[in-house]
């Protein structure tokens, strides 16, 4: 089970995907869209937005992988997973540190409940 | 003879020139009666002049991204206004940081350095990305295609710095060390004014000595001539225009810093119209010319500051200032029906445009 994409690749998609889930959070998104239910009490439009770049991304790695047995396929979707959680679990974690809404408006409490589930 | 005069001009020459001669005319009447009026004195007409280059240098900085942009890829980059902004809208939070601890006011030189230095970084690295994202993609697709996208790309910049920093204002705190005038000769001018056009100048120079005397600046002129040729001649022509857009960002970040000297507030909007602006006077002096943009900017400057008094005053008009920007794009299509390609533009054949 070896990923024919590079490490270097796996971890700038990650990266990239973490990224765009702080940037949907920050610009207030995930927040002002996860007071609209899919499933009530279950699933929120905010929830979904912030899956959606994971599963995207998850499927964009994937598709790159040239060795398309679903072990390596599945391990490359779960390297990036892992990575990009860590880099948006960043953002929480750096919000207990520093009070990130003298700056950034939408870094509220309730956003960081919403990505720490 | 006269068939042939016939089959050369249009009526929609006419119009344009009938236009033209109604400006000029308007210009001419209008500075001549402000003059036997003899409303402002010599001093009000130098101080509006000094404003007015104060707030060219302003425009310069801007202007100049837009022209060495211009210069290399033939694209006119509409999100450079946002590039303008994010800088000092970034910036803004470590002047007000470093106000809060005392540090604004007991070191301001180091202050304002560190400042400058954050809001051209962020504009840098935005124009860098804007570039990696959103036009390189696109390199060899119609020209519409990347012009509509950075339209795009300045609307998603605008508002995306709007969800980041909220839609308020955000005033930079004061300098003490920029406040009051210098005299030259007799004449006081303010600290900020003189600063802001010692800076653009300086920024012109040091641009347009990339651009013509460095190695980089001849792989830039290169790739403006033909990116295929240039990429044969071993030169990296992606990593020229990025190295480019970089430039154009740190002097827009810079612009941004010097805009904020002369008016402390910054908001997600606060690009929009002296983009505008500068994208007029890159058009004005010839764009793809780094002089050009710089000399139009001065007048754009010179004609907002001083035209509404000048050309309306005189006519009894109230509230000339008004219509300050009316006059500035005015007068860029004046000289665009006299000279369609700038005040040092090259005029370019049919093939290169």
């Amino acid at each position: 089970m070896k990923s024919k994409l590079t490490f270097i690749q796996l971890l700038s998609t990650g990266l990239i995907n973490g990224i765009i889930v702080i940037f949907l959070g920050l610009v207030g998104m995930i927040e002002t869209f996860n007071q609209r239910n899919i499933i009530s009490g279950l699933v929120s439009m905010g929830s979904l937005l912030l899956f959606l770049p994971f599963f995207m991304f998850g499927y964009i790695t994937a598709k790159k992988e040239p060795d398309k047995t679903l072990r390596t396929v599945l391990f490359t979707g779960f390297v990036t997973g892992l990575v990009a959680g860590f880099t948006a679990a960043l953002l929480p974690i750096l919000g207990q540190f520093v009070d990130l809404r003298d700056m950034f408006m939408n870094a509220s409490p309730t956003l960081f409940s919403i990505l720490k589930f | 003879m006269l068939r042939k005069w016939r089959q050369r001009i249009t009526i929609a020459d006419i119009v344009v020139w009938i236009i033209g001669i109604a400006i000029g005319f308007i210009v001419v009447y209008g500075s001549i009666k402000t003059i036997q009026v003899g409303k402002y004195d010599s001093r009000v007409w130098i101080d509006l002049t000094i404003t007015g280059l104060a707030l060219g240098g302003v425009y310069a900085l801007i202007a100049l991204g837009y022209t060495i942009v211009y210069g290399v890829l033939k694209m006119i980059n509409f999100a450079h206004s946002e590039i303008f902004m994010s800088g000092p809208f970034t910036a803004v939070f470590l002047a007000i940081a470093l106000f809060k601890n005392g540090y604004w006011s007991s070191h301001p030189y180091i202050s304002l350095l560190l400042v400058t230095l954050l809001a051209v970084s962020i504009s840098s690295v935005l124009a860098v990305l804007l570039e990696r994202i959103a036009y390189r993609p696109l390199r060899n697709a119609p020209r519409l295609v990347p012009l509509i996208t950075a339209i795009g790309a300045s609307f998603f910049l605008q508002y995306t710095f709007r969800g980041f920093f909220g839609s308020g204002l955000q005033a930079y705190p004061e300098l003490e060390f920029l406040k009051g005038t210098w005299t030259f000769g007799s004449i006081p001018v303010y600290k900020t004014q003189v600063v802001v056009i010692v800076s653009a100048l300086i920024m012109m120079l040091v641009l347009y000595s990339i651009v013509q005397l460095t190695k980089m600046g001849k792989a830039m002129r290169a790739v403006s001539e033909d990116k295929e040729v240039a990429s044969l001649m071993g030169i990296n022509v992606d990593r020229i225009i990025m190295l480019t857009f970089a430039l154009g960002g740190a002097s827009a970040g810079l612009g941004g810093i010097l805009y904020i000297l002369l008016f402390p507030v910054v908001h997600f909007f606060m690009g929009f119209i002296p983009g505008l602006k500068a994208f007029t006077a890159a058009v004005l002096g010839g764009i793809g010319n780094v002089p050009g943009a710089f000399l139009g900017a001065m007048i754009l400057g010179i004609l907002e500051a001083v035209g509404p008094s000048l050309f309306l005053d005189g006519m009894g008009i109230a509230a000339p200032y008004q219509l300050k920007d009316a006059i500035a794009f005015t007068i860029l299509v004046f000289i665009l029906i006299i000279r369609p390609s700038g005040i040092l533009g090259e005029r370019i054949t049919q093939t290169k445009a």
